[in-house]
């Protein structure tokens, strides 16, 4: 009864195989670079452990590129290209966003939540990134699949908090000096008030962060279940 | 003949057996027969499968169809508390109908301050608002007919948030007292509204047109195809003119009122739309192998 979740055979390549293998490779390397970027920081770090300043300085260009690039995986599902959840990934890769562009692009950070999130998201994208790039081509060795489904229980809460954490410690100076917000009247008729909209995101975690766990959980049983093991 | 029912969840314990089935009988009689034994699973909240993992074997099919056989095994999921789409739409339409106008008539509790005049452009987006709401709720009691009668409860919560939760957002700035009208004045206004207009007839008849294709009283499916109303001509070059329709209408009214919200709306509608009119597209090809070649979901000659 049970279906192969892929047979392992090289699979006639299309265009749209060719990029996406292209595409995921990029960000394998992008998300390298910014672990080792941080790596590199942690290594020359003397301060204390309290705070942590100029962590993301030290990888914003990578980091805010890569991200950033990452809108494209949204597009490759309505484009038919990869099978998902196109509103899950969009809120994924925009919660994420909000955390470059509202927090660590405007306010110099110094809490720990950066160096805990940047550590977190880049060793999950590395992971993810090779297996879709590898999964492409061929079925990746059981290992992979493993990593893929197994880091992101210890990873995910990792990231969440600092995520968390990083918004925390920035809400001060964006309200201090109302960062990133626009008011009425205007020619676009809205206002955007950044401090409102993270005190939002930060309510929304709290159903967000166990729905998104519980998904990952049921793939996590999915793809690594007893029953389709043995088919690999 | 008897067919064992087990859970999907749980596919090797068998929950019932039914008996004095047929090769003939349909997917529907089943239901009914299971809904005897169990009565708390309703008809329209059950759903049958094959295999686990399989797609949900449709209603009017009969075993012999579907190659189902003496004591082989369905599959049986329980959809949840359904709720008929007609109440649905109406709850969902109803609150923009009456949200809306709160912020249009009401300012001084709102904002605040009252607003002595309306620019004409408020007034006008506030005349299109009702209007488009107001057709929706009669097309909805008078026109639509249903291919499938329910839907999940929580769709009803879903939608109405997601219809109530943009009528506030955008009824909130277009009715600002600090609003802005318009950069290039009347020209703006009036093609933003000459083409909601335009777009909510055409709109309006996609939709009778498609009524018109369904004979009362049957579920039955034709490939629609333009009549004599010019505007389904846009059946020509879409499988979803409707939607066509609508995401224009609502680009009419966001360059009408040039208000970034109203833009966020047909943004969120235009992907939802898409998403469902690739799905029918993708259907009417599947079910029709005539079905016209040059067709797109949406937007002609690109999606």
């Amino acid at each position: 009864m049970a279906r192969r979740p892929d047979e392992s055979h090289l699979k006639e390549a299309s265009i749209p195989d060719l990029y996406l293998i292209l595409y995921n490779c990029l960000q394998t390397v992008g998300w390298i670079a910014i672990l080792f970027n941080t790596c590199l920081y942690l290594a020359m770090y003397q301060g204390d452990w309290k705070s942590f300043p100029g962590v993301y300085e030290s990888t914003a260009t990578s980091l805010n590129f890569f991200q950033t690039l990452a809108v494209l995986e949204v597009v490759h599902i309505m484009l038919g290209f990869v099978k998902s959840n196109a509103f899950l990934t969009f809120m994924q890769i925009l919660s994420r966003i909000i955390i470059i562009w509202l927090i660590l692009v405007p306010v110099p950070v110094t809490s720990v939540g950066p160096l805990l999130h940047i550590i977190a998201w880049s060793i999950t994208e590395i992971i993810r990134y090779f297996y879709y790039a590898w999964s492409r081509a061929e079925s990746p060795p059981y290992a992979l699949l493993w990593l893929r489904y197994t880091t992101f229980i210890v990873l995910y809460p990792i990231g969440v908090l600092g995520e968390i954490i990083s918004i925390f410690s920035a809400l001060p100076t964006i309200k201090e000096h109302s960062l990133t917000s626009l008011q009425m009247p205007n020619i676009l008729n809205w206002s955007f008030d950044s401090y409102t909209f993270l005190v939002l995101i930060l309510i929304g975690y709290i159903p967000g962060f166990p729905q998104l766990y519980m998904h990952m959980i049921k793939q996590r049983r999915k793809y690594l279940s007893p029953e389709k093991v043995k088919t690999q | 003949m008897q067919l064992k029912i087990a859970h999907q969840r749980a596919p090797e314990k068998v929950i019932c057996t039914l008996t004095g089935l047929e090769s003939d009988s349909t997917i529907l009689n089943v239901k009914n027969l299971y809904a005897i034994q169990k009565p708390k699973y309703y008809v329209s909240r059950q759903q049958f499968k094959f295999d686990p993992k399989e797609k949900a074997l449709s209603d009017n099919k009969t075993l012999a169809e579907l190659n189902i056989t003496d004591n082989d095994t369905l599959y049986f999921k329980d959809l949840g508390p359904q709720i008929g789409w007609g109440i649905v739409f109406f709850w969902e339409y109803f609150g923009p109908l009456c949200i809306y106008p709160l912020f249009f008539l009401f300012p001084q509790y709102i904002y605040g301050t009252p607003i002595p005049k309306h620019d004409c452009v408020v007034e006008l987006a506030a005349g299109c608002w009702i209007f488009h709401y107001f057709k929706r709720i009669l097309e909805t009691l008078f026109i639509h007919k249903f291919s499938h009668g329910t839907m999940p409860i929580m769709n009803l919560f879903k939608n109405s948030s997601y219809y109530w939760g943009f009528a506030a957002f955008i009824a909130y700035y277009v009715n600002h007292p600090q609003y802005t009208p318009p950069n290039f004045g009347e020209a703006q206004v009036y093609t933003g509204l000459a083409i909601f207009v335009f777009c909510e007839l055409g709109n309006f008849s996609i939709h009778v047109a498609l009524s018109n294709l369904r004979a009362s009283g049957t579920t039955e499916r034709r490939i629609p195809i333009p009549t004599l109303n010019p505007f389904t001509w846009l059946f020509g070059l879409v499988s979803c003119p409707n939607y066509s329709y609508e995401v224009a209408a609502w680009f009419g009214f966001s360059l009408m009122t040039q208000c970034l919200p109203a833009l966020f709306f047909t943004l969120a509608g235009f992907l939802q739309m898409a998403i469902w009119a690739i799905g029918k597209h993708k259907n009417y090809r599947r079910e029709f192998k005539d079905y016209p070649r040059g067709r797109y979901a949406i937007i002609p000659f690109l999606v």
